[in-house]
């Protein structure tokens, strides 16, 4: 019977940032992180909010057959950073393992069940700045914990 | 409108990352090819046996439905629960969920009790905004005071309600203003105000149209007293509208051109396109 190594096969989610429009960074929370950027943390949000600027618009001129949804995810040897984002500017980016296949299903969940229920349907959160909310966070630690990729032991 | 329960079977769930770690795991792809341990079921018509359940995105009783039918899920299966059904539990009714979108497989769970009846919540609806109107009016003591401030309340509604409609309808970006317009009469107003207006005047440059409402859910029990003449009593849903467009880029200037309330016979609203807001870059970068 084969032993199965099976720390191979547990998948994970790094960290997950939140941009609205203007770039502002509305979240970040990470899971897994083994290695920093080695930059203060508002310097890492401006990187990688300019980062994704310049890949959108690099991708669309460059695509050489008609665009449908641009820009959905890189990867690296050892990481992958997939990117959602809808018509009014919010960017959802998440750095999960290799082994994850296509999530737009689980991005979009987080701008519309946790996002848009929590924080843009609540009057008392202020639109354009890092939510404050202490129900969102938690909400979208839970749910990045209850995924199927999500593994606790990884890491 | 009644429960409708769907009898057929669960489907067995078996997650395939755990016995068969080459494949893939989360949701199945694409392809729609089947996963390990799921039922195949023959093909769901609409006019034999039970009619499919309603696609609740969050209720986790229906999520195992839908996500099993799946590539099975037909136009016509949910077309027939596009109004107002609601799943067994009592959770939230049917939104407008894309068909053929796979779920994630881990949600919360619905923890909101339904609305009353939809007839209650809109007289309360009409009833609120006619509350805020006449406050507005003791406010300010001239009609165009209230009228920009309507169109500010607007404003400030519709650049979070488009979050939520985007959240809700899943609509992408439009690739020009008539299928805006379109979005805009037949998803937007439906989800919202439960009317359907009619598109018509296109503008030869094709950069405005109007809205013709046969009737105005927000006007059901007014009448404009004759010292409030130039009161444009819905003027929020100018203010929703240019809010909302503003924040997918688009500037667009809305007015009302007829009004029920002022005696004409429908209420007609003037959408004009006046340009394309670019995306910004973040200050500092070039």
């Amino acid at each position: 019977m084969p032993h199965f190594e099976l720390s191979a096969f547990l998948m994970t989610v790094h960290n997950l940032y939140l941009f609205d429009r203007d770039g502002v960074c509305l979240h970040y929370s990470e899971w897994h992180r083994k290695k920093q950027a080695g930059i203060p943390k508002e310097e890492e949000y401006k990187l990688m909010y300019g980062m994704l600027f310049s890949i959108r618009s690099f991708v669309s001129k460059m695509s050489p057959v008609d665009m449908k949804d641009g820009f959905l995810a890189f990867q690296t040897s050892r990481y992958k950073l997939h990117y959602y984002e809808t018509p009014t500017g919010v960017k959802v980016v998440m750095n999960t393992d290799l082994g994850v296949g296509p999530i737009r299903d689980v991005l979009h969940h987080i701008y519309s069940g946790l996002y848009v229920e929590l924080v843009v349907k609540n009057p008392l959160c202020p639109l354009g700045q890092t939510v404050q909310s202490e129900l969102f966070r938690s909400r979208l630690d839970a749910y990045i914990r209850s995924l199927p990729f999500f593994s606790a032991r990884a890491g | 409108k009644s429960f409708v329960f769907c009898g057929l079977p669960r489907p067995l769930f078996v997650s395939p990352n755990v016995f068969f770690p080459l494949r893939q795991s989360g949701l199945s792809d694409s392809s729609g090819v089947a996963q390990l341990g799921r039922i195949k079921r023959p093909r769901l018509h609409s006019n034999s046996g039970p009619p499919a359940p309603p696609s609740c995105r969050v209720c986790p009783y229906l999520r195992s439905e839908r996500s099993f039918y799946g590539d099975f899920w037909s136009e016509r299966t949910a077309a027939l629960f596009r109004e107002a059904v609601v799943c067994p539990e009592g959770l939230i009714p049917f939104s407008a969920a894309p068909l053929g979108a796979r779920l994630p497989l881990a949600l919360p769970p619905c923890s909101r009790p339904l609305p009353g009846s939809q007839r209650e919540s809109s007289e309360l609806f009409t009833l609120t905004y006619g509350a805020l109107v006449t406050q507005l009016c003791k406010d300010y003591e001239n009609d165009e005071d209230v009228n920009k401030q309507l169109d500010k309340m607007g404003y400030n509604i519709g650049v979070r309600l488009i979050e939520d409609f985007l959240a809700r309808s899943n609509v992408g970006r439009c690739h020009d203003f008539r299928e805006t317009a379109d979005v805009i009469a037949k998803v937007a107003f439906k989800m919202y105000l439960g009317i359907t207006p009619s598109i018509t005047n296109w503008s030869p440059a094709g950069d405005e149209f109007s809205l013709i409402l046969e009737n105005n859910p927000l006007v059901d029990f007014v009448e404009l007293p004759d010292n409030h003449s130039s009161l444009i009593y819905s003027n929020l849903l100018c203010g929703v509208l240019r809010g909302a467009l503003e924040m997918v880029q688009m500037a667009v200037d809305v007015k009302f051109v007829q009004d029920t309330l002022k005696g004409d016979g429908v209420t007609e609203i003037r959408m004009r396109f006046i340009k394309r807001i670019e995306d910004n870059l973040p200050a500092g970068e070039e």
